[in-house]
């Protein structure tokens, strides 16, 4: 081979022919006769729900870190200071328990995470700021909506920031991932199979760049996990294989502008751990995906999900997981319930809440174990290195 | 073991460790008196895998090891050969005792000694003669790849009644003696003894049972099984037709591959993956399981290639077939369909058509094993290459070279090693060596230090052609075809696999023969290595000796004398 030549394509030669396979079998209508489609693979290294934290978006203060947070609930609870400070001890070990069990059903002591509604609603402090992640899901601009400040769209409807993005453990800025949902995330992806994405129909010009058009974008649980490399981060350029199970296979068109992909609306669906979320589902799910040159890829998910299991997914980590994040429970539970905005029950009760996740992604090989050939075969692209 | 018993060892030991850091230069080889070769015997320390492969097959996998071996040297581009020149340093003699007791109290354990002591004493608080000498004579043998003299067992029978006497535990006195056996010279070193041979007056022969080592150590890198040491108790080794039955069953079996192994781990080097390390802020998929898996994949590449498909063995340079873990193939970016819920799977691999890797040479076991931690290095490849594969001598650099220039990859007027190299060869003092290493070592600087392909360096393009014994070529593919086609290789590895057996660099004569007979036989079967091995495994020159040189004979005495002295004193 010639080294000079583009070393993606050069080195993958025998397999560019996979590569139009690829092409063929997920982007058919996209790839026309003779079009030089690329392929890319990606697996998922982090997905957690998006922040972009402003200085003045908690005009009165963020929500109390566990210790305050604690102690007002112990004297909700009618406990005396003597009572409090006992429990205070060696803390937070002697607080899970009474904490759990804080709930008041009928006169008698319920579990409050199982039945968060036993607590008054203790008003948690939620988000007022204006920038944040995400999509315009329902068209409009009303006073709860963001600015994106990524693309400046107006309308962008993340209810999920709002109700969390006074917690400190969910705020971020400036490209930083939010404390708890990247541990989450980080915490399940050696057990979970990886998220795999394909971006398939990719036309470069002549100079190497990624051009405007139709693609077509493919996200898949794959059946084994990511593998960490010597830094902690999942390694890059791992072979994957995409789960055929229906519930994990989403493909959707896609409009390819200045390297930067963004989906159709669509309805996503993918099987996490239940750490922190079992199943996903996205309704009027938009993605937002740029393809950077060194092979890595990085955007923006936003859609409309289901509030209870986020809830839930709180909730399974009972009083430690309040009192180790300073969350409050049933307070999320209320405020899921007072800001979600779409998709009402008979009753009126909005049960989706909108969101915006980050995705980022190091470049992969897919193989669909059912189609005839190898669907996905390159790797990072150097485009410097084909000039 | 009594004091007095295990002092006698340790005294044996440390003598022949001294004689053996002379490295039996009593024996050395040449042309005999009719011109039939015959080299040197040698007296050579078990290899850790060597220790380990004994143990087991005598004691079974649950017995395991406590301690840690001393380093081996290399010596004409082998352990094998530098396990001639190795002795026993006084940390060492501690480690091997700490072994020795730890396996023996295992073996006679509870746990084991139904199963690994074929008898039951007739107390367990006393001596028991015909029990000892029954357990120790039969485990005697195995591990002194020869049955023990009269009074060798007499003396471990005794040792052992002693302590049992001592300790009124019959598996304690025996498990000690057994102690004794596993920290004595005749176990730790492979000794070879010659002998007159009848067939030819005036020359000498290695024994039968030395005989049965060599071809052990040399096909299965184990001590010989008790089949093996059979034909020897009944001379069939020194038949042609017994040897050729020996060595017959000794290829057919699977345990031929634990050998070829050990000879490549050898010869490649790979000794040197237990120092080696990578930046892995720059290289974050340099991992210890990747360290593991690139041995695995060129040990996976020959064995493969050279016993499975019976190949060419100059195709391992060029061949586009080899085998990937999932760790590998992100390493070289390939797309690999692995088995699910396995473990670390292995998978057969063919690189395609066109593809930038192929043969061992790209592969990450040879380009990262001669790298710098954080950059690669076209020099010491270009030398390995010449030294490993090809047996050709690089000199070492002259003590002040000022290295700065080649080792600071960020000079931005120095973006490519070849850049790099260029500027550091107008030295005068560096040209000379640079100029047989350089043009090999840049054909494979399209591999980065962990074998990961590139095509530029600081944005520079990599200019991947160069020239080999004035062949040139354009990249590393051309490279690979290169090497297939000199002839250095396949003398290279004649010459290496007969010194891997014998123990010795070839003398003259020996050398010859090398490259008249064996060399052509080896081409004629098309460069099939089962071929070179059985060539070598069934000739005459591969077990004869030369006589004992008296002079050098008395030197030992001497030194024994001298050795023997030492101890007593000291006593």
């Amino acid at each position: 081979m010639g080294h000079s030549d583009l070393p993606g394509a050069a080195r993958r030669g025998g397999a560019r022919g996979m590569a139009f396979g690829a092409a063929a079998l997920l982007a058919a209508g996209f790839a026309g006769p003779g079009a030089k489609a690329e392929t890319r693979g990606y697996a998922v290294s982090w997905f957690y729900m998006a922040a972009e934290s402003q200085n003045d978006d908690c005009p009165q203060g963020t929500n109390p870190l566990s210790e305050e947070m604690a102690t007002k609930i112990l004297k909700g609870m009618g406990k005396s200071d003597d009572e409090i400070k006992a429990l205070f001890k060696d803390y937070p070990a002697n607080m899970y328990g009474p904490m759990y069990m804080r709930g008041r059903i009928n006169g008698k002591p319920a579990n409050v995470y199982i039945n968060p509604t036993s607590v008054p609603d203790p008003n948690i402090k939620t988000a007022q700021g204006h920038v944040e992640y995400g999509f315009n899901l329902d068209g409009k601009d009303g006073p709860n909506d963001f600015v994106d400040p990524q693309t400046k769209q107006t309308g962008v409807d993340d209810m999920l920031y709002r109700a969390l993005g006074c917690f400190i453990t969910q705020r971020a800025s400036a490209g930083q991932r939010p404390t708890y949902p990247a541990i989450q995330w980080d915490m399940t992806r050696d057990q979970m199979p990886a998220w795999i994405v394909e971006v398939s129909g990719i036309e470069r010009d002549a100079n190497g760049k990624i051009k405007d058009g139709d693609v077509k974008l493919g996200i898949f649980r794959a059946t084994g996990p990511v593998t960490r490399n010597a830094a902690g981060d999942p390694q890059s350029d791992m072979s994957f294989t995409a789960d055929t199970n229906p519930r994990t296979q989403n493909i959707v068109h896609a409009t390819m502008h200045d390297g930067t992909l963004t989906t159709d609306p669509f309805e996503f669906n993918m099987i996490q751990d239940p750490f922190a979320v079992t199943e996903y589902h996205f309704k009027k799910t938009q993605i937002r995906l740029t393809l950077n040159d060194d092979g890595t890829a990085k955007g923006v998910l936003g859609g409309y999900q289901p509030w209870l299991p986020i809830y839930e997914g709180f909730a399974l980590g009972g009083s430690v997981n309040e009192l180790n994040l300073s969350i409050d429970a049933p307070g999320i539970y209320y405020a899921f319930k007072r800001l979600a905005d779409a998709y009402p029950d008979a009753s009126g009760q909005n049960q989706y809440i909108s969101s915006s996740y980050i995705i980022e992604a190091v470049p992969a090989f897919i193989t669909h174990p059912n189609a005839d050939k190898t669907s996905m075969v390159v790797g990072p692209v150097k485009l410097a290195a084909a000039h | 073991m009594t004091g007095t018993n295990r002092g006698g060892y340790l005294r044996r030991l440390a003598l022949c460790g001294a004689v053996a850091a002379f490295g039996f230069v009593g024996l050395a080889g040449g042309a005999k008196a009719d011109g039939t070769p015959a080299g040197q015997v040698a007296m050579r320390r078990l290899t850790q895998e060597q220790y380990k492969q004994i143990v087991n097959d005598i004691f079974g996998p649950t017995v395991t090891l406590g301690g840690r071996f001393e380093p081996d040297m290399r010596d004409a581009g082998l352990l094998a050969v530098g396990a001639a020149q190795v002795s026993v340093t006084a940390a060492g003699l501690e480690q091997y005792d700490l072994m020795a007791r730890s396996i023996a109290s295992q073996v006679v354990d509870p746990q084991h000694r139904a199963l690994l002591i074929p008898c039951k004493p007739a107390s367990d608080t006393a001596p028991d003669d015909a029990c000892a000498k029954a357990f120790l004579s039969k485990v005697g043998r195995l591990l002194y790849r020869r049955p023990l003299s009269q009074h060798e067992l007499d003396d471990q029978v005794a040792a052992a009644n002693e302590a049992t006497a001592k300790t009124n535990d019959f598996y304690n006195g025996l498990g000690l003696s057994l102690a004794g056996l596993l920290e004595a010279p005749q176990f730790l070193f492979r000794q070879e003894t010659v002998e007159p041979d009848p067939n030819h007056a005036g020359e000498y022969r290695l024994d039968a049972y030395s005989k049965a080592s060599r071809l052990s150590f040399f096909l299965w890198n184990a001590a010989p099984d008790p089949e093996l040491l059979a034909a020897a108790e009944k001379g069939e080794l020194n038949t042609d037709s017994g040897l050729k039955k020996q060595v017959d069953r000794l290829m057919a079996s699977p345990r031929l591959e634990t050998g070829v192994r050990a000879f490549f781990i050898d010869m490649l080097s790979f000794d040197g993956f237990s120092t080696l390390a990578k930046d892995t802020t720059l290289y974050p998929k340099f991992t210890s399981q990747v360290l593991r898996d690139a041995q695995e994949q060129t040990m996976r590449t020959i064995v493969d290639h050279l016993l499975v498909q019976q190949g060419d063995y100059r195709d391992l340079f060029t061949t586009r077939k080899t085998f990937m873990t999932p760790l590998l193939a992100s390493i070289y970016k390939v797309q690999v369909a692995f088995p699910e819920g396995v473990l670390n799977p292995w998978v057969a691999y063919e690189y395609p058509e066109g593809a930038p890797q192929a043969g061992i040479l790209t592969e990450a076991s040879f380009v990262g094993l001669h790298s710098q931690p954080g950059r690669s290095s076209a020099t010491v490849r270009g030398k390995a290459l010449r030294e490993v594969l090809l047996c050709q001598k690089v000199p070492d650099p002259p003590g002040n070279v000022n290295f700065n220039l080649v080792q600071d990859t960020n000079n931005p007027n120095y973006k490519t090693a070849r850049q790099r190299l260029e500027a550091h060869r107008t030295a005068a003092t560096c040209a000379g060596c640079h100029k047989i290493m350089d043009p090999v070592g840049l054909a494979l600087e399209n591999f980065d230090t962990i074998g990961g392909f590139r095509t530029t360096e600081n944005g520079a393009p990599i200019d991947a052609s160069g020239e080999i014994d004035g062949v040139k070529f354009a990249d590393v593919i051309g490279l690979g075809k290169a090497v297939h086609d000199n002839p250095a290789a396949t003398a290279c590895i004649v010459n290496r696999v007969y010194e891997f057996g014998a123990g010795h660099k070839p003398n003259k004569s020996e050398s010859e023969w090398m490259t008249k007979t064996l060399a052509a036989d080896f081409s004629s079967s098309g460069y099939k290595f089962p071929s070179l091995l059985r060539g070598i495994a069934t000739s005459d020159v591969f077990f004869r000796a030369m006589p004992p040189q008296t002079g050098a004979l008395e030197t030992h005495t001497k030194l024994a004398s001298d050795v023997n002295g030492n101890q007593e004193v000291q006593k």
